[in-house]
């Protein structure tokens, strides 16, 4: 299994050198598997390397790839961070939404990149108003008990 | 460059809440907020003394730190560290982060792990 970094800097994974082969990555595009003591340019792992010399542009010309539509789409964050945020500061609300951050890269892999992104998108703003939730409850709850003794 | 100042400012912000529950003992100052289920059913939720915890180890003293939640600090180390993976996903810690922890066992084990502790802090302890 291998991982790349995309154009947009995120990681990426894990993928078969197949479906990495369709990710559109280039000579210079950094990728790691499981041995490797970090990432390299993919023209310095071996396998990579092979495949990409035989796509590459003949004569000068380059060379259509049918794969450059699939290499536009992305995997979503994950957004994991918010699910445990929220759920370590109001968990009635991180429950969902660490769900949902978990579900992100399965939906991925099997296809259905629409339920990813809803479930990436899901993540965070739950995330985001469970950590919301929790803190304004503390602070209204903060506010009474000083009323209360004054 | 909104994505460096929002680093920025989620690092000053948490520096501000560290210095603020430094200054405050949580069970001397009536500021300390108190957990809602606490509140309302006098048992512990499993961040219950996430606050403690974080105000004894920032005073040193770490036996009354554990003892105020003892999941508190490998909770708060798993928080961390996918919060690495998810900011820097490059970094040797986010790369690494992010291909164990945050895969679905892993999460699936954390969410297990946190409420087992939610159990058995109000069973056996």
């Amino acid at each position: 299994m291998y991982y790349y970094v995309d154009a947009n800097g995120l990681q990426q994974g894990p993928v078969s050198l197949d479906q990495l082969m369709q990710c559109g990555i280039k000579p210079q595009t950094l990728v790691w598997k499981a041995g490797m003591a970090q990432w390299e340019p993919a023209e310095k792992v071996p396998e990579v390397n092979n495949y990409l010399a035989t796509q590459a542009p003949i004569g000068g010309q380059t060379v259509a790839q049918p794969a450059s539509a699939a290499a536009a789409e992305q995997c979503p964050p994950d957004n994991i961070a918010w699910g445990v945020i929220g759920l370590l500061f109001c968990w009635p609300f991180g429950i969902p939404a660490i769900i949902s951050a978990a579900r992100v890269r399965g939906l991925w892999a099997q296809g259905h990149h629409d339920k990813a992104r809803e479930c990436s998108a899901n993540a965070k703003s739950k995330g985001l108003t469970s950590l919301i939730l929790g803190i304004v409850f503390l602070v209204l709850y903060t506010f009474i008990l000083i009323a209360a003794s004054l | 460059m909104a994505r460096r100042a929002a680093i920025v400012l989620c690092c000053m912000l948490a520096l501000a809440a560290l210095v603020l529950i430094y200054n405050n003992d949580p069970q001397e100052t009536a500021w300390a907020p108190k957990c809602p289920v606490w509140l309302l059913t006098g048992r512990y939720c499993p961040s219950c003394g996430m606050h403690r915890f974080v105000y004894h180890l920032l005073h040193g003293d770490v036996l009354t730190a554990v003892r105020s939640n003892y999941m508190a600090a490998p909770m708060l180390l798993y928080g961390l560290l996918v919060c690495v993976a998810g900011v820097w996903p490059l970094s040797r810690v986010g790369s690494w982060s992010s291909r164990t922890l945050c895969t679905r066992p892993a999460i699936y084990t954390f969410l297990f792990l946190y409420f087992a502790w939610g159990v058995l802090r109000n069973v056996w302890l």
